[in-house]
C-alpha cells in the first residue's frame, strides 16, 4: 500500500527569512515582489505587520504608509530562488527518512513530500515517524503541519487544509474543521492574491507556537475525510477555486456530487484530473531530488613528472571533465581546487576563485596556469585532483543576433578581468576603493577585495539596453563634512619626515626640504586639527598645513603635536 | 624604365602609406573622439580629418574630431610632484568615463596603483563614482605593467590610469597595442624628463605647476606632442579642488608650432 507524507511550512519565504536572520523574528516584516502591473506590492507579511493592516497584496506604498516611520530594514525582496535552494537542501536532508523526497511541483513551492511506503517500521510505526519529523523540524525553528495519506494529492490536501486533531486552544485563529475560504472581497487586486489572503488568513506561524500534531489518514479509507475539505485543496489555479466558490461549490463532496462529464466543459480538464490523482485512481508520482555528487576528477601518473606542458595538458583534460558534469547539472565553478601530490614534499594546492560561475574550459584552464607558472614543485608530480568546491547556478544568456548592438562593458568581461588580475596578483591586489567616515586621514579611504564584494548587476541593461545608473549616494565624503578642505589625490602609506627650516610660530615652515630638495613656501592654508583615534592605539594629534610652494607645486603637510616634528603626508598630484 | 604616370600613382601609392603610418593605422572618420570635458583642451587637440592635412585654424572648436581617440594611450608629464598632472589626467577619465556611460559603453575605471598612494576621498570629491573603479596593488613593478597591460586589452573598462617612469620603447609599443585591442584609453603619468624619449603614444602632454593667483591653483598644459595634429598648443587653467572645477585662464596662441603631418 503507498503511503506519502507530506510535510507544509505555511509562508515558508518568511519562515525562511526568520531562519537566516533571526533578529527579524520578532518584527513586523513585510516581503515584497512585483506587482502584475509594475511597482512593487506585498507579498508575504509577519505577524506584527498583519497587525497593523498590511495585507498581502497591497502596493508596497500602502504596507510602508502603514508600518509607519521605522519600516527601514523591515520591507525584504522576495527572494525564490533562495527559498526553493533553502528547500531543497531541506529536502536532501530529509532523505533520513525516506529515501524518495521531492518538492511539490509549483513555481513557489512549500511543501515536501516524503514516501515512506515500508519505512514506517524502521522507525517504530508511521505515527511515530510522522511525530518524529514534526519533532525535528521544531527543533530546527521551523512550523509544519505534516500529514500522512494513501495518495500525493490526499497528503497534500490533509496538511494544508485538514482540520488539525485534538485540543485547539493553543492554535486558535486557525478555524475550525477544514477551513473554508471566505468570498473573496470586492475590489482587492487580482484573484492570485485573493486565494492567497483566503489561504493566508487561515496559519500564523510563529515560533511561540509549536506545529501541531500530525494528522495520519487510514490507509484504504479517508474518503469521507477527503470530501469534506475544501476546493482549494485540489491543487488548483486561483481562478478555477474562485469560480468554485462563487458556484458555492465549497467543498470536495459537493464538487464531486456533480455529474462527472459536466466538469470539463466548465471549469477545465484539471478539475477531474486532480480529483482522480487525490483519490488514487490515477498514479501521481513524486520527483525526487538527486543526492548531490562532489564534482571531481583525478589523473594519476604512471611515471611522475614534472614537466609544466604534460601537467598542462593533463589539467586540461581533467577540467574538461569537470566541464561536463557542471554543464549537465547548467552549473558553474566559483571556487576550484588543484592537488598535486608529489612524489616528496607535501603536496602543493593551488586554489583558483572566479568572481561568477564558469564552466568554459579555455577561461579555467588559464586560470590555472597562471597560478602554475608561479609556484616550484618539490619533486615530480604523482597525481593530479580537481575539484570544485563551490558551485553556482550559471544564468542562461541568449545571444543576440546583432552582435554589435551588445554593451561592451558588460559585468561578465570585467568579470573575465578581474579573475585574471586575481588569479595572477592574488585576491588582495584587485581592491574596490571605498571612503569611511573616519577623522585621520589615512583611514578614510579603504579598500575592499573586489571578490568579497559582490559586483551588482544593476548596470547591466535592460530588454530595450537602457542602463539604470546605481551611483551610490555615498561615494563622496561622509556628510557631516560641512567644512570640507581639500585632500590631496595621492596620499603616502607612511606620513614621511622632512627637515623644516624657519618655521613660523603656530603656522607652516617656510622652508622644507624632501627628497633632496629645497621647496620655498609661498602660500599656506591650515592649520587644521585632527586629534582622534585614542581607541586605534596612542592618539594622533596633528595640524593639517596645505602649502604651495614658489614654483605652484602643492604638499599636505602636518606637524605632530607630540613630538615636535614635521611630517609630509600627501602630494596635491 | 617606368611609364610616368605608373611612377605617379606609385608615388601617390607610397605617400598615401606613410601618411597612414603618421596618423594611425585606422581612418579617424570611422572612430568619434572622445571629448575631454575641457572645451578649449579638445580645441588643443584636435586632429586632421583628412590623412596629411592640417586642421585649419579657423574650424570651429566643436569640430567632433577635438578630443582623445578611443584605443590610444595619452601621456601626461608632470614637472615636479605635486604639479597637478595626476589630478587633470583624473578630471579628464571622469568626464570620459561619464560620456562612455552615457552611450552604454564600459565603465570601468581601472587604476594601476604599485606605490600604493590612491586616496579614495580625495577621488571621489574629484566626482569619480568609486563603485565603478578599480584599484590594483601589484606585489611587484613589473607585474604592474602585466596587469597594466591586461587592462588595457579589457574592452569593459573605459580608461586605465597607471604611473609609469621609464619603461622602454619595447614595452611602451606593447601598450599602445593593447590600448588598440581594448577600445578604452590609456592614461600614462610619466616624469617630466620622459620628453626626451621617443613617443609611443597618441598624445604627450605636459602639466607645469603656476604660482596661484587669489588661492585657486594655477596650471599651464602644453601639448608636446600629438598624432595627426599641432603640436605646441599652451592652455593655462585654474583648478577648484574642493568642486572639481576646471576653468581657462587664456590660451597662449602656439608660439613654435611644428607641423607633424606629412608633406604632401
Amino acid at each position: 500500500m503507498k503511503r506519502v507524507l507530506c510535510v507544509w511550512f505555511p509562508r515558508w519565504p518568511l519562515q525562511r527569512l526568520f531562519c537566516v536572520r533571526p533578529e527579524l523574528k520578532d518584527q513586523p516584516v513585510v516581503l515584497y515582489g512585483p506587482a502584475r502591473r509594475g511597482g512593487w506590492q506585498a507579498l508575504y507579511a509577519a505577524r506584527g505587520a498583519i497587525a497593523r493592516g498590511v495585507v498581502p497584496g497591497m502596493p508596497l506604498a500602502e504596507a510602508q504608509a502603514l508600518l509607519g516611520g521605522e519600516h527601514r530594514g523591515l520591507l525584504e525582496p522576495h527572494d525564490p530562488q533562495a527559498d526553493r535552494e533553502f528547500l531543497e537542501s531541506l529536502a536532501r536532508w530529509c532523505q533520513r527518512y525516506s529515501p524518495l523526497v521531492g518538492l511539490e511541483e509549483s513555481p513557489l513551492p512549500e511543501t515536501l513530500l516524503l514516501e515512506i511506503t515500508g519505512c514506517a517500521p524502521l522507525f517504530g510505526g508511521e505515527q511515530a515517524l510522522a511525530e518524529q519529523v514534526v519533532r525535528d523540524f521544531q527543533r530546527g525553528g521551523f512550523f509544519v503541519r505534516v500529514a500522512v495519506g494513501d495518495t500525493l494529492g490526499a497528503a497534500w490536501g490533509a496538511a494544508h487544509f485538514g482540520a488539525v486533531p485534538g485540543p485547539t486552544s493553543s492554535n486558535a485563529g486557525m478555524g475550525g474543521n477544514s477551513p473554508v475560504p471566505q468570498a473573496p472581497r470586492r475590489g482587492s487586486v487580482g484573484a492570485e492574491s485573493r486565494a492567497l489572503s483566503a489561504v493566508e488568513a487561515i496559519e500564523e506561524p510563529s515560533p511561540a507556537w509549536s506545529s501541531p500534531p500530525p494528522r495520519l489518514l487510514p490507509p484504504g479509507a479517508g474518503e469521507e475525510f477527503l470530501s469534506s475539505l475544501s476546493v482549494a485543496a485540489l491543487r488548483l489555479p486561483p481562478d478555477v477555486v474562485a469560480t468554485l466558490i462563487e458556484l458555492d461549490l465549497r467543498t470536495i463532496g459537493r464538487l464531486r456530487a456533480l455529474p462527472r462529464a459536466c466538469l470539463p466543459s466548465r471549469l477545465g480538464k484539471q478539475v477531474l484530473q486532480r480529483i482522480d490523482q487525490m483519490l488514487g485512481e490515477i498514479p501521481e508520482l513524486i520527483i525526487p531530488m538527486t543526492p548531490l555528487e562532489p564534482i571531481a576528477a583525478t589523473w594519476g601518473f604512471e611515471v611522475p613528472t614534472s614537466d609544466r606542458m604534460a601537467l598542462e595538458a593533463v589539467c586540461r583534460t581533467l577540467l574538461e571533465q569537470v566541464a561536463e558534469e557542471l554543464i549537465s547539472r547548467q552549473a558553474g565553478v566559483q571556487r576550484l581546487e588543484c592537488r598535486l601530490t608529489c612524489v616528496a614534499g607535501d603536496p602543493v594546492c593551488l586554489t583558483i576563485g572566479a568572481l561568477r560561475p564558469r564552466s568554459a574550459v579555455d577561461e579555467l584552464l588559464e586560470l590555472v596556469r597562471l597560478q602554475l607558472e608561479r609556484t616550484t614543485l618539490p619533486a615530480e608530480v604523482l597525481q593530479i585532483d580537481l575539484e570544485a568546491l563551490v558551485i553556482g547556478l550559471v544564468p542562461v544568456e541568449q545571444p543576440e543576433l546583432f552582435a554589435g548592438s551588445r554593451p561592451r562593458g558588460n559585468p561578465r568581461r570585467l568579470a573575465a578581468l578581474v579573475d585574471r588580475l586575481g588569479s595572477r596578483l592574488g585576491e588582495q591586489a584587485v581592491l574596490r576603493p571605498q571612503v569611511a567616515a573616519d577623522a585621520q586621514p589615512e583611514c578614510a579611504g579603504t579598500f575592499e577585495p573586489i571578490a568579497r564584494l559582490a559586483i551588482r548587476k544593476a548596470p547591466s541593461g535592460n530588454a530595450d539596453g537602457r542602463r539604470s545608473r546605481s551611483r551610490d549616494p555615498s561615494g563622496g565624503l561622509p556628510d557631516g563634512e560641512a567644512g570640507f578642505t581639500p585632500r590631496p589625490l595621492f596620499l603616502k602609506s607612511q606620513p614621511q619626515p622632512i627637515v623644516t627650516m624657519s618655521v613660523v610660530p603656530d603656522g607652516p615652515p617656510l622652508r622644507f626640504r624632501w627628497e633632496q630638495e629645497d621647496h620655498v613656501v609661498r602660500a599656506s592654508w591650515g592649520p587644521e586639527r585632527i586629534e582622534t583615534g585614542w581607541w586605534r592605539g596612542p592618539q594622533v594629534r596633528r595640524d593639517y598645513y596645505r602649502v604651495e610652494t614658489t614654483t605652484g607645486r602643492r604638499f599636505w603637510l602636518f606637524h605632530e603635536r607630540e613630538r615636535e616634528t614635521w611630517f609630509l603626508h600627501g602630494i596635491f598630484e | 624604365m617606368l611609364r610616368t604616370d605608373a611612377r605617379e600613382q606609385i608615388l601617390q601609392e607610397l605617400a598615401r602609406r606613410m601618411k597612414q603610418v603618421e596618423v594611425g593605422a585606422r581612418p579617424p572618420a570611422a572612430h568619434p573622439s572622445f571629448s575631454t570635458g575641457i572645451p578649449a583642451l579638445d580645441g588643443l587637440l584636435r586632429r586632421a580629418s583628412v590623412p596629411g592635412s592640417i586642421p585649419a585654424e579657423s574650424a570651429p572648436l566643436s569640430n567632433p574630431l577635438g578630443g582623445l581617440v578611443p584605443g590610444t594611450l595619452t601621456e601626461w608629464l608632470a614637472a615636479g610632484s605635486g604639479s597637478g598632472a595626476a589630478w587633470l589626467a583624473l578630471r579628464v577619465a571622469v568626464n570620459l568615463q561619464q560620456r562612455v556611460e552615457d552611450e552604454g559603453g564600459a565603465q570601468s575605471l581601472v587604476f594601476i596603483d604599485h606605490r600604493h598612494e590612491f586616496y579614495p576621498p580625495a577621488a571621489a570629491a574629484l566626482g569619480l563614482d568609486l563603485g565603478q573603479v578599480l584599484v590594483i596593488r601589484p606585489p611587484r613593478p613589473a607585474e604592474g605593467l602585466w596587469a597594466l597591460e591586461q587592462s588595457l586589452r579589457s574592452p569593459a573598462v573605459a580608461a586605465t590610469i597607471c604611473r609609469v617612469e621609464m619603461p622602454g620603447d619595447r614595452t611602451l609599443r606593447r601598450l599602445q597595442l593593447a590600448a588598440e585591442v581594448g577600445g578604452g584609453v590609456g592614461f600614462l603619468l610619466r616624469p617630466a624628463r620622459a620628453a626626451r624619449e621617443a613617443c609611443w603614444a597618441d598624445a604627450r602632454l605636459r602639466v607645469q605647476a603656476l604660482p596661484a593667483v587669489e588661492g585657486d591653483r594655477r596650471l599651464r598644459l602644453e601639448v608636446l606632442h600629438l598624432r595627426g595634429g599641432i603640436d605646441g598648443g599652451t592652455l593655462e587653467l585654474e583648478i577648484d579642488d574642493e568642486t572639481g572645477s576646471v576653468r581657462v585662464v587664456s590660451a597662449l596662441a602656439s608660439a613654435t608650432a611644428v607641423l607633424r603631418t606629412a608633406r604632401a
